[in-house]
């Protein structure tokens, strides 16, 4: 079975110096990967540097066997979505509207939504189990919700990879065990390969099955 | 279609006949009383000698039309700048454009001296200059932006930008006399007849040509509302688009202050009030919601200022920013509900 | 209604009007500045045009009351003047005395120091506002040599150089919220308000000079200049009231949208009045300028025959600019047929002499307005007619 990624001697830092000693490592379509490690360590960066957003100072990171940097943004819109802490803050966003915007990569000069994107929306929420929110106001939700909407757009934008930053951060207990469903869900359902980072180990061992551990390769 | 659809429709639609309607008093009403009647006739009869002809032709209709532009113009670029800095508080002069224009404005009012204590000569060399000014500052955040990752520090670097020309204006102004002093001051109340009816082509063609690139940043803009690393993850340049989306807004307000002077408040306020309105963030409505009521609003203003009654004009930056204020104010509280 | 009545007076039966006012500024001069020896004031002014200036005969010096313009009730200033030669009466209490002739002037306005040149005392000049943009060549060359100082701007002027300068007076210009105390703290100088440009008549206007006169010691030459003015104007004057047709006539540019008119009874409404024509705004009875929006311009002075108008540019006006900048402009009758009467500010060095050739502008307009009274005068200020 091909490989969805495929991370090679990859080295990431800052202005030139490593962070993290050379990392080698491959996700598999299906894969629920727990990204761990303590604080400061590079999680962020590294997530950072799978969905294309920063170059590595050495090493390569290859997408569906091509290195992502020879992608075009919006080509590589449509092989990694992400999920990050950061949420939209727009008064007069809708649930709705924010699960749509995962179909900017798909849609026209002026993102008109065509009934194939109406029906990945609705698909989204429904793996999700949020349809009921849709017309609701974002930033009147629940931390949880927001989150469960996140994945919702992730989910929409259609991506083989999907990175999640920190997708427990802020939740509580209930809902922590809800997103840990859901991802396990999209992986093995939806044959969608999550990467996440966590510190939650208790709920990550009982989850997820490959586990990428920073700590290891800390500069000492 | 469901309702929310329609409500927007029909916003939209009651957006436009006021706007008509405004128009129609702006022609129909000012400080010379003409009874409708007879303004009727003169509009329609091919007459167009007598004075009533000259004001309502030569002076109130381009000024309208020159309201409507303006008002469009800034509640677009200020819809794009709070969009882009996802701050509340943006408006088309918060980059230092307008202080720009001013600065521009003042070393022609000021410095030139003598060739310009008479403002009126140089009309066109004013326009010319607060463009000039406009455009420096503007490139100069454009190449910037390109730079910087940080919306909050390209707005800090705005706010720099404009203290230091407003720092250079001051000291012009220190040293200047009072004639030239008058007449940047003059300058800086805004004033909607400016632009004539010999400019207003040119001033149409440009505001809806900005107006139009607006329109076709609407999706860059839906984009960057969800955020800058989601946006940027769904495939968008972000630096791209942020050089885009400061030229465009920058463009129409450069061209409105260069013309009419720096207006206040309508592009603060109007994109506040089109998004309350339309209940939306979708800038596909809020584009042409935001140009609507903008013109809407100027239109307002414009008749205000020139009510029935008064013997002189008041400055329509005073007048924008008495309306405007208090729909700030009202909007905000009606969003803490 | 009484402002009115004292209107009507002052114009047309002036000398009445005189004895009113003096009557009014005597009783109000007095009053806060004590001194015993009332009697030895003369009871009428020397003055008898100027509404905010007041000179009195005392002794062998002078009484000197500058009249508040923002409020009627108080004087702004009042000041004995005595020749230096005579000494000071001993019943005077006050510190508020020139010595004249005044050795060191430093002056604000190109009004007051273009009086001292003109009687050929302009070395008791040491400083001016504005140096450097003076259009007179003596002047502008006694600055270049040093001679004259350069204080710098009105918003702006040098304390440090007027200080050094050791003047013995400083003539300002007084505005509601500006004094010149902090100047007489920092010098030994009396400060001289001189209110000329508030006054609203030309001949009041030029009356000033007479205060310049005595503060040079060359009060009769002044006297003597002024009588020449006035009866001058007044004979001009007189050839204008029988005119059969008054033409009409409105001043002055936009700024941009804003369009400032003169009053009915302002300084130049006086000389469209005393040239036999019509000002368009002379229902307005305020001296004040004021703003009015350009459609009722439109109305009011569309069909005007004549517009005045002041260049203050390096360069002449021209009508077709002038139509490119503001298109209103070509739906005046005045505009289209031409009639604009135009001065050139600078070429004429408007600001220094026109306030004491009133005489002259009259006759310039006159020749416009009348042509077939004054058939060979030779135009100073005002010129008919734009390229």
């Amino acid at each position: 079975m091909q490989n969805i990624l495929e991370i090679d001697s990859l080295s990431i830092g800052y202005n030139g110096n490593a962070i993290l000693k050379p990392i080698t490592w491959a996700a598999a379509k299906g894969d629920m990967i727990a990204l761990t490690g303590s604080n400061g360590l590079g999680k962020s960066t590294l997530l950072r540097v799978l969905s294309g957003r920063t170059r590595p100072i050495s090493g390569t990171v290859r997408l569906m066997g091509a290195d992502i940097h020879t992608f075009t943004p919006k080509q590589r819109a449509k092989l990694v979505s992400i999920v990050l802490t950061e949420r939209p803050e727009d008064m007069f966003l809708k649930v709705k509207d924010v699960v749509a915007s995962g179909r900017f990569p798909y849609s026209g000069l002026f993102g008109k939504i065509s009934e194939n994107d109406e029906k990945h929306i609705k698909a989204s929420l429904e793996v999700i189990g949020i349809n009921h929110l849709i017309n609701k106001d974002f930033t009147s939700l629940s931390d949880g919700e927001r989150q469960k909407v996140m994945i919702a757009k992730a989910i929409a934008q259609d991506t083989p990879l999907i990175l999640m930053d920190e997708p427990m951060a802020f939740l509580d207990y209930k809902s922590r065990i809800e997103i840990f469903e859901l991802m396990t869900k999209m992986t093995s359902e939806e044959g969608k390969t999550v990467i996440f980072s966590s510190h939650d180990l208790d709920l990550v061992n009982r989850y997820c099955e490959k586990q990428w551990n920073l700590e290891k390769w800390a500069v000492s | 279609m469901n309702t929310s659809n329609k409500l927007t429709i029909i916003y939209f639609i009651t957006a436009f006949l006021v706007g008509i309607a405004l128009f129609a008093l702006n022609i129909l009403v000012g400080s010379v009383h003409i009874p409708l009647r007879e303004a009727l006739q003169v509009i329609f009869n091919k007459d167009n000698s007598s004075a009533l002809h000259v004001i309502i032709f030569d002076y109130r209709f381009p000024q309208a039309v020159t309201a409507l532009l303006s008002g469009a113009a800034l509640a677009v670029a200020g819809l794009m700048m709070q969009t882009l800095f996802r701050n509340p508080l943006a408006d088309p002069s918060i980059l230092g454009i307008s202080s720009g224009a001013g600065l521009g404005v003042a070393s022609v009012i000021l410095v030139s001296g003598s060739l310009a204590v008479i403002p009126h000569w140089t009309a066109l060399t004013i326009t010319s200059s607060a463009f000039f000014g406009a455009v420096v500052v503007l490139a100069v955040i454009t190449l910037l932006s390109r730079r910087l990752n940080s919306m909050v520090m390209l707005i800090i670097i705005g706010i720099m930008i404009a203290y230091l020309t407003g720092a250079i204006t001051d000291i012009l102004k220190y040293f200047s006399r009072k004639e030239e002093i008058h007449a940047f001051v003059i300058w800086g109340l805004g004033d909607f007849s400016a632009v004539g009816t010999s400019n207003l082509d040119f001033y149409t063609v440009t505001i809806i040509a900005g107006l139009l690139c607006g329109m076709l940043l609407s999706k860059t803009l839906n984009m960057l509302i969800i955020g800058e690393s989601y946006a940027e993850n769904l495939g968008l340049n972000i630096r791209r688009a942020t050089a885009f989306t400061i030229a465009v807004s920058g463009f129409l307000t450069a061209v409105v202050t260069a013309f009419c002077g720096p207006i206040a408040f309508l592009g603060l306020a109007v994109p506040h009030l089109a998004r309350f309105i339309f209940h939306s963030s979708n800038h596909i409505i809020l584009t042409p919601a935001s140009a609507l009521i903008g013109a809407d609003l100027a239109l307002a203003c414009n008749l205000i200022a020139r009510l029935p009654g008064l013997e002189e004009t008041l400055p329509i930056n005073a007048v924008t920013a008495l309306i405007g204020a208090p729909i700030v104010i009202y909007v905000i509280f009606r969003y803490r509900k | 209604m009484f402002e009115k009545i004292l209107h009507v007076l002052r114009t047309n039966i002036s000398l009445l009007a005189v004895v009113i006012f003096a009557f009014f500024s005597c009783e109000s001069g007095n009053s806060s500045l004590q001194n015993n020896d009332n009697n030895d004031i003369t009871s009428s002014n020397i003055n008898h045009h100027s509404k905010y200036l007041a000179i009195k005969n005392y002794k062998s010096g002078f009484y000197i009351v500058i009249k508040n313009p923002w409020d009627a009730d108080k004087t702004l200033d009042e000041f004995y003047v005595f020749p230096d030669s005579v000494g000071i009466p001993q019943e005077i209490k006050t510190k508020r005395i020139i010595k004249s002739p005044v050795k060191s002037a430093v002056t604000f306005s190109s009004t007051q120091w273009s009086v001292f040149l003109q009687l050929g005392e302009i070395e008791r000049v040491s400083g001016i506002l504005e140096g450097q943009s003076a259009t007179i060549k003596k002047v502008k060359a006694l600055v270049k040599e040093g001679l004259i100082a350069d204080i710098g701007s009105e918003s702006n002027f040098d304390r440090e150089k007027i200080i050094s300068l050791k003047p013995d007076i400083i003539i300002y210009t007084p505005y509601p919220t500006s004094n010149c105390s902090d100047l007489e703290r920092l010098t030994d100088a009396l400060c001289v308000p001189f209110a000329d440009y508030l006054e609203n008549t030309p001949l009041g206007r030029a009356e000033w000079l007479k205060l310049i006169g005595i503060l040079c010691g060359k009060e009769k030459e002044a006297s003597q200049w002024f009588s020449d003015i006035e009866t001058r104007y007044n004979t001009l004057k007189i050839k204008c009231d029988t005119v059969s047709r008054k033409p009409t006539v409105f001043s002055d540019l936009p700024y941009g949208n804003q369009w400032y008119i003169a009053g009915g009874s302002s300084y130049i409404a006086q000389f469209f009045k005393d040239a036999g024509a019509e000002y368009v705004f002379s229902d307005d009875h305020s001296a004040a300028s004021r703003l009015i929006d350009p459609e009722k311009m439109l109305l009011r002075a569309g069909n005007a025959d004549f517009w005045r108008v002041t260049n203050s540019n390096a360069f002449p006006l021209e009508r077709e600019k002038m139509a490119a900048q503001n298109e209103l402009f070509t739906h005046f009758k005045a505009f289209r047929e031409n009639n604009i009467i135009v001065c050139d500010i600078i070429k004429t060095s408007y600001f220094e002499t026109a306030q004491y050739r009133p005489d002259e502008i009259l006759a310039d307009f006159i020749t416009i307005f009348h042509p077939e009274i004054l058939t060979n005068h030779e135009p100073s200020y005002y010129h008919l007619g734009l390229k």
